[in-house]
Formats: structure tokens, C-alpha cells, sequence
């Protein structure tokens, strides 16, 4: 049986095409089954419900066939359903505080991390953040997790008005939101965390992106826009 | 008074241990020198329940007060009801709503971690556990401590004569019982709690349906049809 690759998360790893971080990946480790459950706009329960069904063999069976989970962690403010993929922000505003708690919301996602730790301790796994809202949690994680958030190289490649930056987003045509010479960086950065597999928590050495907007720290709070 | 006996759940043990024909008041008549404190909320999800307790009792179960409880006696409730911070009924939920937002799987998912949680916070502390319908009984096995595994809902319904809908009318909005259930049957939980706490033992048993007043033999089958007498 081929080693496998599984990547788990939402629009950050949904494109596996030509030039992304996963057909990086995918070229390196070409002995290997690259699996991604990405799925744009989805809540981490949708993605943990389709990851888990569709590798639950793999899973229960095979585990020593899996080189390594790479999960892109999403923010908690999406619906937690199997079957239907959308956020709060869908919601009439006035519907949406009936149903949804951010507190509950925030121990859902805890529990999803401390399952994580009781249940993929055994294998190689790595995390992104990509957004800032995950990383107080941080420390349930298990394994080699990056610390940076994605959305710092995302917003980092636009320029505008915050107003104008928040639309390209919304409308997005790059690949997982990044270009293609970040993805390529992205994707070598998994290539070696892969090789080089050590558990904790890094950085990532932004000195190697291709960035324009250096406000892009500030992301999602105010200033991040160049005008 | 410094020992503690903490009750968690929904309207299984929604009265405060003043009111006599309660079980928490026969409770508090059994320990005199502890506080009987309540968090029983009618129609509360567990998250809710959860998050009043540790909102105002969270201290009792700081590192060096939490010797002082006696026992935490869990009433646990259906897991499909709206977990927020604030008391809302599933039926004040527009439908379009619950179309949109409700998963069964995801409800399930959280209950699953709560009883998770217990486990992980709560095993130092004698824990006592009571599955008030059917349908928590699955997860049981997650659950720290001493459980009984007949649903209450068994000796509610088995209070009650008449159709299933004339049932369902007097467990809801006809409902006129503290806690659900009769004072006498009410008083035998209660001593069935203080039996409980003073021969404590973690495992699984089922309730001794004998002991309690029981009028309708088909409460068994509640929610599925033919609960009622008629």
C-alpha cells in the first residue's frame, strides 16, 4: 500500500491543481497518495465528518501507512453541519444570534483540538492557523504546528483599501488565497516539516514569501489595508 | 457550611432543595451539614446547565475546594436542545432556522465531549449520574462514576394515565410536578440519592422500578408510541 498524504481543511487546501501547495507536495512525494479533504467556506465539523468517513479504513486499519495529516485549522464562526457548507455571516444577523453562542462555538473547536491530541497522537500531524482566532488554542494541538496564520501571506499579497482587500477575499481567484510563487512556498515549507518532522510550535519565516503589503500583520483588525 | 452536593441537569432537578416533596429537599434533610446547591434549569440545554455551574459554582472546584463536594449529581438531558449560554426553548426557534443550523450529528459530537470532559475534570470528585430520557444511554459508557441507566423519563411517564397525546399534554405544558415526577416518587429518588452518596460505588446500575408508585406499565416505550394507557 502506498504511504499516504492527508490534508484536512477549508479554502486553504480546497485547490489540489497545477502550482498549489499541494501539487507541491504531490510531486515531491510521488510514491504517496496525497488525500485532501478541503472544502471552501466549511466549518472544521464538516471537514472532521468528511475526513473521518472517507478514511475511516485507512484509519482504523492502515495507520502506519500515514506519512503525515497536515490540517489548516478554520475560524469557529462557521455552521457545524455534515452536509451543508456555510457561515454565520449567511445568516440574517437578527436570525443568527437565536441560534448561534460564540462560547459555545469556542468549546466546540476546543474539544475538536483535544480530540485531536487523544486520537492522531500516533501520527505525524501538521497544523496551520489560518486565521489568528485558533491560536489561543494552540497548545491542545498535537505534533509540529505553525504559528504564523495564513491570512498574514494572504493579505500580504493585496494592496488597497482595507474595503477593497476584504473583497478580493470574498471573491478570491487564487488558489487556496495564496499566489502561485506563495503556494510554492507554502507547499515546500509541508515538504520539509514532513522531512524534517519535529513536534511544537514554529514560526514561519516570512522572508521567504513574496509580500507587498507589510500591513498585513495587522489582519483582521484595522490598518491592514496600503491606502 | 463548607461541604457541597451540586445538582446538574434540566427540569429532572429543576427545584432548589427548600421545597419539600422534592428529592433535592430530601436531600438536604439527610445532610443537614452540607449545601444542597442546584442547577437544575426546565427546558436547559447541557451547555447551559454547564456553563451556570461553573459561571457560579465554578470556584467549589478550585484545587483547594474541591475536597468539600460531596458528590455532583448530573441529570442528563436530552443533547438536542440549543446550547447557549442563555435558557432558549427549541420551540422559540424560527423553523427556517433550525433548517438551516440544527445537525443531529454535531449535537451528538458535543454531548459526546462534554461527557468527555466530565471524565477528564471530574473523576477526583464522587460523581452521580441519572440519563433522564433514552436517548444519552449510548454515550454512557464515556461517563465517569456511579450512573443508573434507567431513564427517568421510565417513572415520569409511569405516573401518567391516558392517551399517548393526553401523556405528552401532562409532561409539557399541562405539567404541574416538581421535577416531573409525584412527591412520593420524588421522595424515593431522593433517598435513592442519599443512598447513593453514603455507599457510593462507580459502575452502571439499573433503578429499582419496585420501589417506586408506577401507574402506567408502558412508560418503557416513551418516545416511541404506546407510552400512554389508552
Amino acid at each position: 500500500m502506498l504511504k499516504k498524504i492527508i490534508y484536512v481543511g477549508d479554502s486553504f487546501c480546497a485547490c489540489d491543481g497545477d502550482n498549489t501547495h499541494i501539487d507541491v507536495v504531490r510531486q515531491y512525494f510521488k510514491g504517496h497518495d496525497i488525500i485532501t479533504h478541503g472544502y471552501a467556506g466549511s466549518s472544521w465539523f464538516y471537514q472532521r465528518h468528511h475526513f473521518l468517513k472517507d478514511c475511516k479504513t485507512l484509519l482504523t486499519n492502515y495507520r502506519k501507512f500515514i506519512r503525515a495529516i497536515i490540517f489548516f485549522h478554520t475560524d469557529n464562526r462557521r455552521i457545524n453541519k455534515t452536509h451543508v457548507i456555510s457561515h454565520m455571516s449567511d445568516l440574517d444577523p437578527a436570525e443568527m444570534i437565536k441560534w448561534f453562542d460564540v462560547d459555545f462555538q469556542q468549546w466546540a473547536q476546543e474539544q475538536w483540538f483535544n480530540e485531536l491530541t487523544k486520537d492522531f497522537s500516533d501520527i505525524p500531524t501538521i497544523h496551520f492557523h489560518n486565521m489568528v482566532y485558533t491560536l489561543p488554542m494552540a497548545k491542545l494541538l498535537p505534533g509540529m504546528q505553525f504559528v504564523t496564520p495564513l491570512t498574514t501571506i494572504s493579505v500580504g499579497e493585496l494592496t488597497g483599501t482595507e474595503e477593497e482587500i476584504m473583497q478580493r477575499l470574498a471573491m478570491d481567484d487564487r488558489d487556496n488565497h495564496l499566489s502561485i510563487e506563495n503556494n510554492q512556498h507554502i507547499g515546500e515549507l509541508v515538504i520539509n516539516a514532513i522531512n524534517n518532522y519535529q513536534p511544537g510550535k514554529f514560526s514561519i519565516d516570512l522572508s521567504k514569501f513574496n509580500l507587498i503589503n507589510p500591513n498585513c500583520h495587522n489582519f483582521p483588525d484595522s490598518k491592514f489595508g496600503t491606502k | 457550611m463548607d461541604k457541597k452536593i451540586i445538582y446538574i441537569g434540566d427540569s429532572f432537578c429543576a427545584h432548589p432543595g427548600t421545597i419539600p416533596g422534592t428529592h433535592q429537599y430530601v436531600v438536604k434533610q439527610a445532610f443537614p451539614d452540607h449545601d444542597v446547591i442546584v442547577h437544575g434549569y426546565g427546558g436547559a440545554s447541557w451547555f447551559y446547565s454547564r456553563y451556570r455551574m461553573l459561571k457560579e459554582s465554578g470556584h467549589f472546584f478550585a484545587p483547594e475546594n474541591r475536597k468539600n463536594i460531596t458528590a455532583i449529581i448530573f441529570f442528563h438531558t436530552d443533547g438536542n436542545r440549543l446550547n447557549k449560554q442563555e435558557l432558549v426553548q427549541f420551540h422559540e426557534i424560527p423553523r427556517s432556522l433550525i433548517m438551516q443550523c440544527f445537525d443531529e450529528a454535531f449535537q451528538k459530537w458535543a454531548q459526546t465531549a462534554w461527557y468527555n470532559e466530565i471524565a477528564k475534570e471530574y473523576s477526583d470528585i464522587p460523581t452521580i449520574h441519572f440519563h433522564n430520557f433514552y436517548n444519552s444511554l449510548d454515550l454512557a459508557d464515556l461517563l465517569p462514576g456511579m450512573q443508573f441507566t434507567t431513564p427517568l423519563m421510565s417513572i415520569s411517564i409511569g405516573e401518567l394515565i391516558g392517551t399517548d397525546e393526553e401523556v405528552m399534554a401532562k409532561l409539557n405544558k399541562n405539567e404541574t410536578r416538581n421535577n416531573h415526577f409525584g412527591s412520593y416518587n420524588n421522595t424515593i429518588l431522593g433517598e435513592f440519592i442519599v443512598n447513593a452518596i453514603k455507599n457510593y460505588q462507580t459502575g452502571k446500575f439499573p433503578i429499582n422500578l419496585s420501589r417506586f408508585e408506577i401507574v402506567n406499565p408502558n412508560g418503557h416505550k416513551f418516545p416511541n408510541p404506546g407510552f400512554g394507557t389508552k
